[in-house]
């Protein structure tokens, strides 16, 4: 057992390595995306020259590697082909010097085609195919820019907006206003027509009367730009510019790949000129999203640079006091946006590494109980406290109304103007209410309060509760079932609602004593420990983990951001079964195993 | 069946602690005749082992210093202290509560290890001729006579079972009162959670001749110095306010004191914990116990102390109570010093005299502390609501922090303070409530909610302010009546 724990520590270790690795040819991703983060940088690339040849031929491998060869489309998280997908994934191919007639191709195009074309792909593709030229601005919806103007507090300010739209809808905004223009080489063949050669233009709102009307709003709007309404307009651009400046985290880049090229279009299209500071510094940050797949696969762009979220489980299960050191050091220590609606102090930990202005709940309660188990002594202990005090004060300033925990910005899953039925809606919001990440979120959250002494009394715990119990929870992963039951074990043992999970958790063990892959039997140990004394069940699960230990396990999924909703995560399964297996041991050494009854 | 050895005594005084040592030396001052004989009986060989009060306000240090208590104890190692400082949860605002502005003469409180006073108190009533200190004593039953009146004892000792017969009978036998039992109260003690203390040796306390009190972990965290070695190091208590379904027991108690109450000390003081926890300093838990104030006495029976109702420790006000009550029970012995051998020195006009005073007083104090404490564990919306309000509200001017700390050192009981303290406090909830203190713009439902709540409380805790006013204008004769 001790072997096994060691050989997942190991890889563990190895990956926690690769990942902080500075060069971005040696690094190696923590999480990968589906392609449209690399496509999106290497349609930058015309325009600032940034990639160097290496990274460049990494990347369109990468995109090469990722279409799917009977169907010649690029995959969306739910294994269907994906049109926003396959849209980006040609057309990279095909700027770069691939011919468009070769098989695979053609039946790309198709697959695009029979979708609906290519100016129905989602708001950032069809960003980029207005700045290249093959659709006109006005297949997107338009952005009154007064909404720059509102006040912070009213509905339809974007404050009220999930961060990562916040800064894709701001770059677009300033965008729009120029508008751009890139020299890429249009994909006209993606693009769907009428038989007199016009665009298909896209359906912008949703069916029936309220889209109707808000279709009719967004003509008037795109009308009324042709009116002249100087200061207004020039106020609205004003601070638009100012939201750009001020949403730049310390590491240079805004909330992630996406948002992070399009603000650099943004300010290239503002007048900045290609060595401005602003632009070094996000292209320097779209490098360290950069990474090798495994240790010789192919370079691939991530959605962030290495998330907390995803370095923290491998600190905690095979990291050294210097990792911990390294993590206390990335603790937010500047007010962010998500301040607006959470009544916390400065702290807490952001979604990526050197991130300083979006917090993340969930990165945030995972790194409590790490530096509990991990900061125990000096120098480290006092400080580890400190960073504790704030960040438990910051996972509970983000529970929602409803009980649930949001992940970056309270509010995030129902902001006003989602309500408005625009097509493209939904990527305002980040998630739903109570979706597997808000769950696993609020698991998490959970989780850490209970390990920070919050107890079944305190109303935001019942809230959290009394949240879960009025709706059952439906997840399609058996991790998010066996982190609440983590979580609710020590808080409310005797709650229904535990009692039902645990009882999911249980019956969802196979006949090999695993449950389902490495990484959710990793979590159901864990789960289960937390409940009492290891049982059979764990003793199964723990053998189950033990004969995969010389596998390299499946990897598991994350959650991503925008269009891009899932990751691979390839080494959770490690750091995930580590941790099983060292809290097994510890606490297997203080009871006796049990027998079969 | 032998018969039982018999005695007499005019006042049997059951518990020989902070409350029984200090009603003996009072009621030996109330008698400079030395015409009496005052027993003091105490289950215990020395001072209890249990983990007890240890603060006392500059009201409870002059009852102290009145009875000649003072000089020893401070000789002995006592700390005088200054007043309080409050933290709000994490890096939030210290508000400095001294009792130098608390219009009282006494400047300073006294803070000293428990078992220090106790042993020490013991010490002294132990030269007192007309006391008779037995230890490893209980009470094993109360007789009364026809009229109903409490009239002796019997006890066990070392020596067997005794019959005492008394004039009057002080119960000063702690929160878990024997006397209180055979009397026939009924026990209405309520466990509301644990405290978990331990010492600390030299700790950085931010103000080193203050109690401390932090906030934001599950409970209240208190810390204050409690002796003072010959040395110069300083021996420091803190508790933890622990639920009273215990997370955790045993060993593992120390490893959740350093994850869920650790987190919210001062660095420096933090890493002190931290290495005393590590370094395996015993932790010493009692239970902390909410006992509605009874009746506090009968024909020939006296409750004093805890023993006549007590509350959660976080105003520290339980050892201050009991020497009022002491003091009281001096007053009246006084009074009535040259009554006649043949009845009893305690009267019931005496007795009812000490109760109507004693109705007084209690009352406030449990009021303020049951309150303070809900607010300060902030479960509820409400109770955050009036943390908030509290703290903003000791922060808005001197004044503030004055009249509050006069409630909260049983100095001041007017009932029109009391309740304008209550007003002020609610106004500041409604008034921290709509205002975040961080969000620049908190959602609307968070600023109604926590209006609603901190409203809620207040309306909850309306008939507690309406009880203590009640309390406070009461003709006395209505105790008499009673």
């Amino acid at each position: 057992m001790e072997a096994a724990a060691a050989s997942y520590a190991r890889r563990a270790r190895e990956a926690l390595g690769g990942a902080l690795d500075d060069d971005p040819l040696d690094r190696r991703l923590l999480a990968i995306p589906d392609v449209a983060p690399s496509c999106h940088v290497l349609l930058l690339d015309p325009v600032v020259g940034a990639l160097s040849d290496a990274e460049r031929d990494g990347l369109l491998s990468f995109v090469r590697a990722q279409q799917d060869v009977e169907s010649g489309a690029w995959l969306g998280p739910d294994g269907e082909p994906s049109l926003s997908n396959t849209t980006l994934g040609w057309w990279v191919r095909v700027h770069y010097g691939d011919d468009p007639d070769a098989p695979e191709l053609v039946r790309a195009a198709r697959v695009v085609r029979r979708l609906g074309g290519a100016q129905r792909a989602d708001v950032v593709t069809r960003i980029w195919l207005a700045a290249a030229g093959a659709v006109p601005w006005s297949f997107l919806p338009s952005i009154p820019a007064e909404l720059w103007l509102a006040p912070e507090g009213s509905p339809i300010s974007p404050t009220r907006i999930s961060p990562w739209a916040r800064d894709v809808l701001t770059a677009y905004f300033l965008l729009s206003r120029v508008p751009a223009r890139v020299h890429l080489t249009p994909p006209h063949q993606l693009l769907l027509r009428r038989d007199d050669g016009d665009l298909v233009p896209p359906r912008l709102t949703r069916p029936g009367l309220a889209g109707d009307l808000l279709q009719a709003f967004d003509r008037t709007v795109k009308l009324a730009r042709k009116i002249p309404r100087g200061p207004v307009l020039r106020r609205a651009v004003d601070v638009a510019r100012s939201w750009l400046s001020r949403s730049r985290s310390a590491h240079g880049g805004w909330f992630g790949t996406v948002p992070t090229v399009l603000g650099i279009l943004a300010l290239r299209c503002d007048g900045a000129r290609s060595n401005d500071p602003r632009i070094l510094a996000a292209l320097d940050y779209l490098r360290r999203c950069r990474g090798r797949i495994g240790t010789d696969g192919p370079l691939a762009q991530a959605l962030a640079a290495p998330r907390l979220a995803d370095l923290i489980p491998l600190v905690r299960a095979a990291g050294e006091d210097a990792d911990v050191a390294r993590l206390l050091a990335w603790e937010i220590s500047r007010s962010g946006p998500w301040q607006v609606r959470a009544d916390a102090g400065v702290g807490g930990f952001s979604y990526d590494v050197e991130g300083d202005l979006h917090v993340d709940t969930a990165a945030t309660a995972l790194a409590v109980p790490l530096l509990q188990d991990r900061a125990t002594e000096e120098p480290l202990a006092a400080r580890a406290m400190a960073a504790i005090r704030r960040s438990t004060a910051v996972v509970v300033a983000m529970q929602e109304a409803d009980g649930s925990f949001a992940r970056f910005e309270r509010g995030e899953t129902r902001p006003p103007l989602q309500q408005l039925p625009w097509q493209d809606a939904d990527h305002l919001a980040h998630g739903r209410p109570f979706d597997d990440e808000h769950l696993w979120t609020t698991a998490l959250a959970l989780r850490c309060l209970a390990r920070t002494g919050y107890r079944y009394g305190d109303d935001r715990v019942g809230r959290s509760l009394a949240a879960l119990e009025r709706r059952p929870v439906e997840t399609r992963g058996l991790r998010t079932v066996a982190a609440l039951v983590e979580a609710l074990a020590p808080l409310a043992p005797e709650h229904p609602v535990t009692r039902a999970l645990e009882h999911r958790l249980r019956t969802s063990q196979r006949e090999d004593g695993g449950f389902g892959d490495v990484s959710s039997t990793a979590w159901a140990i864990t789960a289960l420990l937390a409940t009492g004394s290891p049982c059979v069940q764990v003793h199964r699960a723990v053998a189950y983990l033990a004969d995969r230990a010389g596998d390299a396990p499946p990897p598991a999924t994350g959650f991503g951001l925008g269009p891009s909703t899932t990751c691979e995560l390839p080494a959770e399964p490690d750091a995930a079964a580590a941790w099983a297996l060292g809290r097994f041991l510890q606490t297997a050494g203080r009871s006796p195993a049990p027998t079969r009854s | 069946m032998t018969p039982l050895a018999e005695t007499s005594c005019d006042v049997l005084v059951c518990g020989a602690g902070l409350t029984g040592c200090a009603v003996a030396k009072a009621l030996s001052d109330a008698d400079p005749q030395r015409r009496r004989r005052i027993v003091v009986v105490d289950k215990h060989r020395g001072p209890s082992s249990r983990f007890s009060g240890e603060f006392i306000h500059p009201r409870g240090t002059q009852v102290l210093d009145d009875l000649g208590f003072f000089e020893a104890l401070t000789g002995a190692g006592a700390v005088e202290v200054d007043g309080f400082v409050a933290f709000e949860e994490f890096d939030g605002a210290r508000v400095d509560l001294p009792y130098a502005d608390v219009p009282y003469p006494r400047k300073r409180g006294l803070s000293v290890h428990h078992k220090v006073l106790v042993a020490q108190m013991r010490r002294m009533i132990e030269c007192i001729p007309q006391v008779q200190l037995r230890e490893q004593t209980s009470l094993v039953s109360l007789e009364r006579d026809e009229t109903g009146r409490f009239v002796a004892a019997v006890v066990e000792g070392p020596e067997g079972r005794e019959r005492i017969r008394f004039g009057t009978l002080v119960g000063a036998d702690g929160k878990g009162s024997t006397t209180r039992k055979l009397a026939g109260l009924p026990d209405t003690r309520e466990t509301i959670g644990f405290t978990a203390g331990i010492e600390l040796h030299d700790a950085p306390l931010p103000a080193p001749t203050c109690a401390h009190v932090f906030l934001g972990a599950w409970g209240p965290i208190l810390a204050y110095p409690i002796l003072r070695r010959p040395d110069g190091t300083v021996v420091s208590r803190m508790t933890f306010d622990l639920p009273r379904e215990l997370p955790v027991k045993g060993k593992a108690l120390a490893g959740y004191l350093r994850e869920a109450f650790v987190p919210h000390l001062p660095e420096a003081l933090a890493r002190h914990v931290l290495e005393a926890l590590r370094g395996g300093t015993r932790i010493e838990i009692a239970a902390t116990v909410n006992l509605p104030a009874p009746r506090a006495t009968f024909r020939g029976l006296v409750l004093a102390g805890d023993a006549a109702g007590c509350s959660h420790p976080i105003t520290a006000s339980g050892m201050t109570m009991g020497l009022r009550d002491a003091e009281l029970i001096g007053r009246e012995a006084a009074r009535r010093s040259d009554a006649p051998a043949n009845v009893p020195w305690l009267d019931d006009d005496a007795l009812a005299a000490y109760r109507a005073e004693h109705d007084r007083y209690v009352p406030t104090r449990q009021a303020l502390a049951d309150a303070i404490y809900e607010a300060f564990r902030g479960e509820t919306e409400g109770a955050r609501g009036i943390r908030r309000a509290l703290f903003a509200y000791w922060q808005s001017n001197p004044e503030a922090r004055r009249r509050s700390m006069a409630l909260l050192s049983c100095v001041e009981r007017r009932p029109h303070v009391f309740l304008t303290e209550y007003l002020k406090t609610a106004r500041y909830a409604v008034q921290s409530g709509l205002r975040p203190r961080h969000a620049r713009r908190a959602p609307v439902e968070d600023r109604v909610g926590r209006l609603l709540g901190a409203a809620g409380l207040a309306r909850d805790k309306f008939g507690l302010v309406a009880r203590v006013m009640w309390a406070q204008v009461r003709p006395s004769f209505l105790a008499r009546v009673a």
